[in-house]
């Protein structure tokens, strides 16, 4: 008799198991189990496994007290269920001698794949779908498993407009072995449906093209445009439709509803879609009453929540302003940065006199909430202290929303951890109003090893850098932490060399981004020597070498706010010259030597973001002042007889800059960023006069020339790059290089993507500047002017990538035509 | 050695795998047993065969240093094969493997928590085992471990002047691991900070119930440590915490004066 039945297609399905009582049990039915030892198990059926390993399955013991009906056989039959080895199940009772029940096992065993074959879909993916479902050689075919299988090609194929896939599972028994099966997938994709045509009825206040654009933002209509890939994916359809009605909604048509819509296949590769929208009225605003308040006044939350009477009823809108704004501008995060993280904010709608509506918004305000324990995980490799130290929500803290953010920023920032899954998870506690906050966190590498060979500067480079940006240096002296190298205290380490045919260069630096101490206070050093040399013309040997130190301290401040940070550095270079022609600015150079060492004083202010590659929102600014020793007035030596090697052997000089620049989002993505920037090196000497060092040239991109004499390359596009020594008919910059800059930009952008991989923003832009040798021909105004547009790509290996064509209004120094059309190649740098 | 591994790599007989995997594993080429032990073992599922290659799986990546997929696999071994004579050892080598992965107290201490809970599970499972004592040993070892976490990322707080983060770090790490061997020193560092704090970091209206708390913190640690070494440390605090409460007060007194002087429209005194 059978006792319990179970098919494959029902995974496991307890109460559909079915007692048919045999006589020995009549009086034993579903309702008065009866209780029996196990006296023994037989097995029948095809399958390849012996009774002690099925016995093992179940975890039945033959002598156990058993049952009938009961969960321990319920749980016998599950275990050999979840081993996925079966196709078929049944328990009968055998035979029922005094208290001793017989039982026996009819299983049938499933097949075990062999070899696999997937047609029809792309290499790749078809590894993708092995990977997914585990189909290695020894895995049982079931029938659950090929649904899933089917399933899953089914939507991979209708995510990209395929919605006829046909996926034929081919099963073929490999001979001389039953138990063993080759399995061969045929999948038929179909045509590619495109939707020929979106209608809608009953619209009056919004036009068609209006509708289909803000709402059917994933249903799209064929079109000419290449990016815009048109596809009928039935539950983004749904979403869609619901945002037509949110569209309505949010001009205060708060009735607006859709009374029918058809998706009609008109042919195998085009579908029609036809949607009848009922609009209804426009309903406005009423009397708007906040209840509840004390912490804000009236006044305050309705400068935030800024709807007004007699706007129109933007449902959509108004629950946005209440909580839960993309951009935080809302009422809730009005109260949560205040710590009122157990405040509730609801709309009501008091009242609805013919097309007004009297909105009440009524606010339980709770206790202002701190945090308790503040805990971080996930970091396998950076020490609690460098965390510890970033965090701006400690415990004791008011909880604040825009605080958590800049925290995720700020730890984003340190590059140690992925910042798509830095993830602040809290935990309200509502009894003690307090929150717990763990820093959910994951480690990312941030070290590079660089290493490449190209041609440049008329020789082959080779290039070896490597760059840990996670360095220990407390750890270098434990064996055990170099795995490979010692990490997990946030210092940057990094050492390049490079070399080519007369040419060496190698560089090493160091930065702690805190010394220790109770503020922020960075160190960095770095040491860099290159050297050049060729043969020249008569085969003598000439050289120039370069060798250089810098060693700074920026200290993040909390006065004026904690987004400044000062910096002091010190700073040498010294250049040897040796039979090697240099031209610095109109000097030329054969043998002797040039030192440089300053002390620079700078301030910078920097709060743009989020996204450091396309921000948004903040500023940055930035005033530096260097200054050299005033040796001319302490040697007492005459300048005026000296010749130009000697008078440059130390180099005496001041510097200023300066430079601000903005980020506001406008209407929409569209970003404006302006400002400007200007620079001035002066003398104590006019005996000396301004040093042929140091200068700035004006002009293109900068990408060009080197930069030897440690001249400052300042972009203006729509003109040249500035030249060797500038003055030429192409340069905006003088001869020798200016000593006076100033340069205004403005620029719009907007974002095409912001994905992970490649970031991509077109802009225009508008800009003017100009460079003059010395101060007496400075006028800030007589600018020279450019216009254009250009695109950027920003990827993560090769960084920032783009172009620009610019028109440059105004003519070069020595030419009377405008210097027109420019094009310009970005890499590497950040405009 | 490498063509062996790769004949069996690419080969389909499931017993050759097999063999070629436990003779790696005989030989301590660990990582070649390793792999060919995952590929196999789908194979051997509910066969005889399954639990060895599942304990020597567990047990080559205990020996290659894979602690967290040994500790895994040990896990799984035990669990689904209660009554093998090999459970015991299996339990206490998935604890063991847990411990041994528990990274510095610096770092992120997940493998310490699951490590914790494991080894009590297997003192909880095997009360009889010769290895209970040291597996306590380990979680004394882990706990304490835990201790410094908390007690080094407080003094972070408290050496970047974040007195009221510290205050309240010092404070739950006290209450979380009452018997601390840092003890004696988080709450001279909770009086120090409670101290900063009230003295150097409050306003007017806070100063009262800081003053309180400090004064409070002074008791606590006395009570608990009569002969502590910061005993003289501790009382310049409390003494100067008091007589800026004195001050405190005076003012409080003078400004209701002020007010009511204010309030009567009268000149103050």
């Amino acid at each position: 008799t059978l006792l319990f039945a179970q098919n494959d297609s029902l995974t496991i399905v307890t109460d559909s198991i079915q007692v048919v009582p045999t006589q020995n049990i009549e009086d034993a039915g579903y309702t008065n189990p009866q209780t029996y030892t196990l006296g023994d198990m037989d097995i029948s059926g095809e399958n390849r496994f012996t009774k002690t390993q099925i016995l093992r399955f179940t975890g039945l013991r033959i002598g156990e007290e058993l049952e009938i009906p009961g969960t321990k056989i319920n749980n016998a039959l599950k275990k050999l269920w979840r081993t996925n080895l079966f196709s078929d199940v049944d328990v009968y009772v055998a035979k029922i001698e005094g208290n001793k029940i017989f039982l026996r096992l009819n299983l049938v065993g499933l097949p075990e794949l062999v070899e696999l074959d997937i047609n029809g879909v792309k290499k790749s993916k078809r590894e993708d779908f092995i990977k997914e479902h585990k189909l290695d050689p020894g895995i049982k075919i079931t029938n659950n498993l090929k649904n899933q299988v089917r399933n899953s090609i089914k939507n991979h194929f209708l995510e990209k407009g395929y919605p006829d896939t046909k996926v034929d599972f081919i099963e073929s028994e490999v001979p001389d072995d039953k138990t063993k099966s080759n399995l061969k997938i045929n999948v038929n994709r179909g045509e590619r449906v495109k939707i020929k045509r979106i209608e809608f009825e009953g619209n009056k206040e919004l036009r068609d093209g209006q509708l289909k654009r803000k709402a059917m933002k994933d249903t799209k209509q064929k079109s000419i445009n290449f990016f815009r890939s048109s596809k009928f994916i039935p539950h983004k359809y749904n979403d869609d439709l619901k945002k037509v009605i949110d569209e309505y909604k949010s001009i205060g048509f708060r009735d607006a509803k859709i009374v029918s819509d058809t998706v009609i296949r008109t042919d195998n590769k085009n579908i029609e879609i036809k949607i009848q929208v009922e609009e209804g009225r426009p309903y406005y605003l009423g009397n708007i009453t906040f209840t509840g308040n004390s912490v804000f006044t009236t006044e305050q939350l309705e400068r935030v929540f800024s709807y007004q009477k007699g706007d129109r009823y933007d449902a959509v809108g108004i629950q946005k302003r209440v909580s839960g704004s993309e951009k935080d501008d809302d009422l809730n995060t009005l109260y949560m940065d205040r710590g009122y993280l157990f405040s509730r904010l609801l709309p009501v709608e008091k009242s609805v006199k013919n097309d007004t509506i009297d909105l009440e918004i009524q606010i339980s305000e709770g206790e202002p909430a701190t945090y308790n324990k503040v805990t971080f995980s996930g970091n396998d490799v950076t020490h609690d202290h460098v965390i510890a130290r970033e965090l701006r929500t400690k415990p004791g803290d008011l909880f604040s929303k825009t605080e958590i953010k800049r925290t995720l920023f700020e730890l984003a920032g340190l590059g140690y951890f992925e910042p798509t899954q830095i993830n602040p998870d809290i935990q309200p506690n509502p009894e003690n109003n307090t929150v717990d906050l763990n820093w959910e966190l994951a480690h990312k590498s941030s070290s590079q090893i660089e290493l490449q060979g190209g041609y440049g500067a008329g020789t082959f480079l080779g290039t070896l850098g490597l760059t840990f940006g996670n360095f220990s240096v407390a750890n270098m002296f434990k064996g055990e932490s170099w795995k490979p190298v010692p990490m997990g205290d946030g210092q940057s380490l990094s050492l390049r060399a490079q070399a080519g045919r007369g040419y060496q260069n190698y560089s090493f630096s160091f930065t702690e981004p805190w010394i220790g101490g109770r503020r922020p206070t960075a160190l960095s050093t770095s040491i860099y020597y290159s050297r050049y040399n060729y043969r020249d013309i008569n085969g003598e040997e000439a050289r120039l070498g370069i060798i250089g130190a810098t060693v700074g301290l920026s200290q993040l401040l909390t006065w004026p706010d904690d987004w400044f940070r000062l910096s002091h550095s010190f700073s040498f270079q010294k250049y040897n010259f040796d039979n090697y022609a240099l031209t610095i600015g109109e000097y030329n150079y054969e043998n002797g030597s040039s030192n440089n060492f300053n002390y620079t004083i700078g301030l910078t202010r920097n709060s743009m973001g989020p996204d450091p590659v396309f921000p948004t929102s903040g500023s940055e600014m930035s005033v530096a002042l260097t200054v050299t020793p005033p040796y001319s007035i302490l040697n007492n030596k005459d300048y005026s007889t000296m010749e130009d090697v000697e008078k440059f052997e130390w180099l005496e000089y001041y510097k200023i800059k300066g430079k601000a620049y903005w980020y506001k989002e406008l209407a929409g993505k569209l970003v404006l960023k302006m400002g400007g920037e200007f620079g001035y090196l002066g003398t104590y000497n006019n005996k000396i006069g301004t040093i042929p060092f140091e200068r700035f040239y004006l002009g293109g991109t900068g990408l060009m020339g080197n930069r030897f004499d440690g001249r400052e390359i300042v972009p203006l596009r729509g003109y040249e790059d500035a030249t060797q020594s500038g003055g030429t008919r192409e340069d905006i910059t003088p001869t020798g290089g200016g000593s006076i800059y100033d340069k205004f930009t403005l620029e719009l952008r907007y974002p095409i993507t912001m994905g992970q991989q490649a970031k991509i923003f077109a802009l225009g832009f508008a800009e003017a500047g100009n460079t003059w040798s010395d101060t007496k021909d400075f006028k800030p105004f007589e600018l020279r002017r450019s216009a254009g547009v250009g695109v950027r790509i920003f990827m993560s290996a090769f960084g920032m990538l783009g172009f620009d064509f610019g028109y440059g209004f105004d003519n070069a120094i020595r030419n009377s035509e405008p210097s027109g059309w420019q094009t310009h190649f970005i890499i590497g740098q950040q405009f | 050695c490498n063509r062996r591994y790769e004949r069996a790599m690419k080969s389909t007989d499931k017993d050759l795998i097999l063999q070629t995997a436990n003779e790696f594993f005989a030989e301590g080429k660990y990582a070649f047993a390793i792999e060919l032990y995952s590929k196999v073992a789908s194979s051997f599922s509910g066969t005889d065969e399954a639990a060895n290659i599942l304990y020597n799986s567990a047990e080559a990546n205990f020996q290659d240093k894979n602690y967290r997929l040994a500790a895994h696999q040990f896990k799984n071994f035990y669990v689904t094969n209660p009554a093998d004579p090999r459970a015991e050892d299996a339990a206490y080598k998935s604890a063991y493997s847990y411990y041994t992965d528990s990274p510095k107290y610096n770092l992120d201490q997940t493998s310490t928590y699951s490590a914790m809970s494991e080894l009590q599970s297997f003192i909880n499972m095997f009360p009889e085992s010769p290895n209970v004592a040291q597996a306590n040993g380990y979680i004394d070892e882990l706990r304490q471990k835990l201790e410094k976490k908390a007690f080094e990322i407080a003094k972070i707080y408290h050496k970047t002047m974040k007195f009221k983060a510290a205050a309240i770090a010092f404070d739950n790490m006290l209450d979380e691991y009452p018997d601390t061997k840092f003890r004696e020193e988080a709450m001279m560092y909770s009086l120090r900070s409670k101290y900063e704090l009230a003295l150097n970091y409050s306003r007017f209206e806070t100063e009262e119930l800081r003053f309180q708390n400090t004064i409070t913190q002074h008791k606590l640690l006395l009570k608990a440590f009569p002969e502590t070494k910061y005993k003289d440390e501790a009382d310049k605090l409390l003494k100067k915490t008091e007589e800026a409460l004195v001050k405190h007060r005076e003012t409080a007194v003078k400004i209701e004066e002020h007010k009511k002087a204010v309030a009567n429209n009268t000149p103050a005194k």
